[in-house]
Order: C-alpha cells, then sequence, then structure tokens
C-alpha cells in the first residue's frame, strides 16, 4: 500500500520532469536561443556523455569526498555541540549566541579567509561545508533533546532512573525524528557548501568544472555538472530520508 | 496489619504555599484505598511525595515501616496518560522498570512473558502502543507499574481517559488482578463509583491544605464483582460520599466569601 504510493510519487515526477524538460527543448528551439546563452536539454546531455571521464570520473568524485566528510564531521562536531549544550545550562547559554551569529555571516564572504587558513585543498573544503551544515544539526538535535515529555521523565525517575538513564532510554530516542529533519536539511546544505568553495578557489570538483567551463561560455557543460551537483544532493538527501526510515522507525507515530 | 506505608505529620508547601499540612496515614499491608476529592486539592501533591519525587518539607514517610533516603525506585507509579514509549513494544515498554533496575534481559523477558497473560496482553508482545487500544495501553502502564512496584502501587486517575464502557470494564478486570497478586494499593480518582467498587477504604479530601482525611470504610464483601454497583449497601456509601464532598466544598466556600470581605 504504502509502496505503492510512493511508487506513484516517483512516477509523477518522472512525468512532470519530461514535461519540463520538452518545454524546455521546445522553448530554446522555437526562439533559437544560442546555445552558449540557454543551452537546450539535450545539449547538456550530450556535453554530460561527452565529457564524462572528467566529469564523472575525476571532479564528482572530489566534491563528494568534501561533501560526505564534511557532513560526517559536521555530525560528528553538531552532535557533540547540541549534547553538551543539553547537559549544561552553562554552555547553552555561552555557545548558542555564537551559533546563530555563524549563520547570520554570509559564508561566502568569510571563504577568502578559509582558504587563507586551510588552503586550497581539501580541509578548506570540509571546513566551509561543516559551517554550512552543522546549524541544522544542532539545532535540530537539541531542540529533539528537550522535547521529551517531561511526565516520562518523572515517571523514570519515579523507577529511580539516573540522569544517564533518562538521556539514553528516552531522550536520545524521542530527539531522533527531530535530528533527521535537521539532518535531511544538512544532506542539500552540504552540496552547495563544497560547491561554493570550490567556485572561490580550488583545483578540481564540479564547482571548480563549472566555473571553468562558464569562463569559457561553455553553457552545456555547466548546466551538467549543476545538473550532477544537484543530483548529487538529490541522493544525500534519500540517503538520510533512509537512515530516518530505519532508525527512527515508529517515532514519527504520536509525535 | 502490617503497615506499607505510612504520612506521620507530613507537611508540604510550594513556596509560601502549604498543599498538606500535619497530614497522617496508614496503609496497611495489601490494602486497596482510593482517595477522592476535586480537581487541585493536592492529592497528586501526595502522590508525589509517595514516589519521591517530592520531598516533604517536615515529617516523615515511610515504606515498610522504615523511613528510607529517597523513594525514587520503590514504589510503583501509574500515570493518567499511558506514557508508553512509542518506539519500544509491548514487552520492551513493560520491562523498562526492571532495564532500569539493570535486571538481565533474559530475566526480565521471562517476568514479562509470565505477566502478560493476567493483563490480557498475551500475543501482543511485539506490538507497537499505537498499534493497541485505549484499554489495552493502560493494560501495559499498569503491568509496568506492577513490574517496577515491589508491591506498592499508585495509580492516578487510571481510567478517567477511556470511554465509559471500557472503564468499568478495566475497573472490574483490576479488581481480578488486585485479588490475584495482592498487591497494596493506592488508587487517585474523580469517580465515586470507582473509588467504592475497587476499595477496602475510601478517603475523601475536601479542602486545601490537606490536613485530615475523612475516612469512609467500604464493607462490601470480598471478592468483589461489579454488580456490587447495585448493591443498596453501595448505593448508601455513595450518597455518603457525595453528602462529605458537598458539605466540604460549602464550608470551604464560605470561608472563602468570609476571607474576601
Amino acid at each position: 500500500m504504502k509502496g505503492w504510493a510512493q511508487g506513484r510519487t516517483i512516477g509523477w515526477f518522472c512525468i512532470s520532469m519530461v514535461l519540463l524538460f520538452l518545454i524546455w527543448e521546445s522553448v530554446c528551439r522555437l526562439f533559437s536561443l544560442p546555445p552558449f546563452i540557454f543551452p537546450r536539454p539535450s545539449d547538456v546531455l550530450l556535453s554530460l556523455w561527452e565529457l564524462r571521464e572528467q566529469l564523472l570520473g575525476i571532479h564528482l568524485w572530489v566534491t563528494l569526498r568534501e561533501v560526505v566528510l564534511g557532513l560526517v564531521l559536521s555530525i560528528l562536531f553538531g552532535a557533540g555541540l547540541a549534547m553538551a549544550m543539553h547537559m549544561s545550562r552553562l554552555v547553552e547559554r555561552i555557545v548558542y549566541p555564537y551559533i546563530v551569529i555563524s549563520q547570520t555571516i554570509p559564508i561566502i564572504a568569510l571563504s577568502p579567509v578559509f582558504i587563507l587558513w586551510f588552503g586550497y585543498d581539501l580541509s578548506g573544503k570540509i571546513a566551509v561545508t561543516i559551517l554550512f551544515t552543522f546549524f541544522p544539526v544542532v539545532v535540530s538535535l537539541y531542540d529533539g533533546l528537550r522535547a521529551a515529555d517531561p511526565d516520562m521523565i518523572a515517571l523514570l525517575k519515579t523507577m529511580g532512573a539516573s540522569r544517564r538513564q533518562i538521556f539514553l532510554k528516552l531522550q536520545i530516542p524521542a530527539s531522533l525524528p527531530h535530528f533527521f529533519s535537521g539532518l535531511k536539511v544538512a544532506a542539500t546544505f552540504s552540496v552547495s557548501g563544497a560547491t561554493i568553495d570550490e567556485w572561490l578557489g580550488a583545483s578540481g570538483g564540479l564547482g571548480y568544472f563549472g566555473r571553468r567551463a562558464a569562463g569559457n561560455f561553455q553553457a552545456p557543460a555547466l548546466f551538467a555538472s549543476v545538473l550532477l551537483l544537484s543530483l548529487a544532493g538529490i541522493a544525500l538527501f534519500a540517503l538520510a530520508a533512509w537512515a530516518e526510515k530505519r532508525f527512527a522507525h515508529r517515532h514519527t507515530h504520536n509525535q | 496489619m502490617k503497615s506499607k506505608l505510612s504520612f506521620a505529620d507530613v507537611s508540604f508547601s510550594y513556596g509560601e504555599k502549604p498543599i498538606v499540612q500535619h497530614f497522617s496515614l496508614q496503609i496497611g499491608q495489601g490494602e486497596f484505598v482510593s482517595l477522592i476529592g476535586p480537581s487541585g486539592v493536592g492529592k497528586s501533591t501526595l502522590f508525589q511525595l509517595a514516589t519521591g519525587l517530592l520531598a516533604p518539607t517536615a515529617g516523615t514517610i515511610s515504606l515498610n515501616g522504615e523511613k528510607e533516603r529517597t523513594l525514587l525506585g520503590k514504589v510503583g507509579y501509574m500515570p493518567q496518560k499511558d506514557l508508553l514509549m512509542p518506539w519500544r513494544t509491548v514487552a520492551e515498554n513493560a520491562a523498562l522498570p526492571l532495564e532500569i533496575k539493570g535486571v538481565d534481559k533474559h530475566a526480565s523477558t521471562e517476568r514479562v512473558m509470565e505477566l502478560l497473560p493476567a493483563f490480557g496482553l498475551k500475543g501482543w508482545e511485539h506490538a507497537y502502543p499505537d498499534q493497541l487500544s485505549g484499554g489495552m495501553r493502560q493494560r501495559v502502564s499498569l503491568l509496568r507499574a506492577v513490574l517496577a512496584g515491589n508491591d506498592l502501587l499508585l495509580l492516578d486517575e487510571p481510567f478517567s481517559a477511556l470511554d465509559g464502557i471500557t472503564r468499568m470494564e478495566m475497573q472490574e478486570w483490576l479488581l481480578g488482578v488486585c485479588e490475584r497478586l495482592g498487591t497494596t494499593i493506592m488508587l487517585i480518582t474523580h469517580d465515586i463509583d470507582e473509588a467504592i467498587l475497587l476499595a477496602d477504604r475510601v478517603l475523601v479530601l475536601a479542602q486545601t491544605p490537606l490536613t485530615q482525611a475523612i475516612e469512609v470504610p467500604i464493607l462490601l464483601p470480598r471478592p468483589r464483582r461489579g454488580e456490587h454497583r447495585y448493591d443498596p449497601a453501595f448505593l448508601a456509601l455513595r450518597e455518603e460520599i457525595w453528602r462529605i464532598l458537598q458539605e466540604r466544598r460549602a464550608q470551604s466556600g464560605e470561608k472563602g466569601r468570609w476571607q474576601a470581605q
């Protein structure tokens, strides 16, 4: 029943996508738009095929490595921070404002500084990805940890539970649905984070490739790299959604 | 009768406001006591004191005749909401207190499985709470309290969220279980019929601060059945308790007006 409904959603998505591509293609042909300004989908796909060795063989992996490492570190760092804030009012009071402030700074403006600190290589890209993704992780997990029903906490106390037991048996499982919502946001942000930093200065990756293509007026190649980035974002989102189903199963009920 | 739980000259206040004042109460081993009274009178405060969630500002609460450093972990508490963890199965929810006490998994599963049939939950051990009816959820919650409880249970309006028919069924079922398990039970309720049907004694709590409860002994025979609801003696008790509640309320109301002048 559920699988059927999901299949139908995907079916509709495919139909709408084909329609979108057809409209795009026909608009380009109808108005004879020059491909270096607005390439047709067929140009983009052709370019993707021609450049497959560069795009899929080299640049996709460079970007994915930055994204995945950044996201994993972000989860570790973010979860640690959220737990520290949950355990200590003092840490929360000191750290929380800075977490919010960190998100009000346009990260693009900071990127040159990051490049200065971490160089053009992997560590700089990872640092920017973390900056992009740790906010949703920290906030969602922190809110999730506080979302446990106070009556439930009182009940556990009457059973003689220690703070640690309350944390492990109640607060952690109760926080998972919130955490996964944040993770899904972070997963989609992570691709943008890595790309932006590559755009500003790198020697590989889809962002770097896209920028070089733009500089050479190779719009189809640029669109091909953007298409791959979007697919990578979708794949990461799907992975986070799968993890949510797998680990937070039954959590979504009664909440 | 051996004393199971006793309040000796217990007082408690929230800030300046006294809720319980010089309150004393003895509950014997195996006794069933109902507490009845209007909302906000401080019944739940008595329970929080008895479970150890609150500490009395004066006086002592003892368990089995001994004064305990803390009552946390020694009394089985069943709240009004079932408070089952949606991510745990019936068996895992019931085993929670044993898990907290560090009982090994094998032994705790065995104890849960042993009790499931008496709670009408046989075959449901792997179900999740959202697959159960309201009555079944309350039974899981009671089973969890029994496993937590070292034979003293505090039930806080356990059936108030259920529909009328299910509530009557649950009351009759509880009668059977209590008589079988022989646990000491203290029940908070708003329902006069429920208070009488289940209990050996009804304590009427009518005014804050709680000082002295008015005791109404229930001399209906045991084993108790649902049919006792239609006994003339039952109806007389119901009238008596209702009259006490009304009188007390009138008294406190007059006092209130007098204070306002």
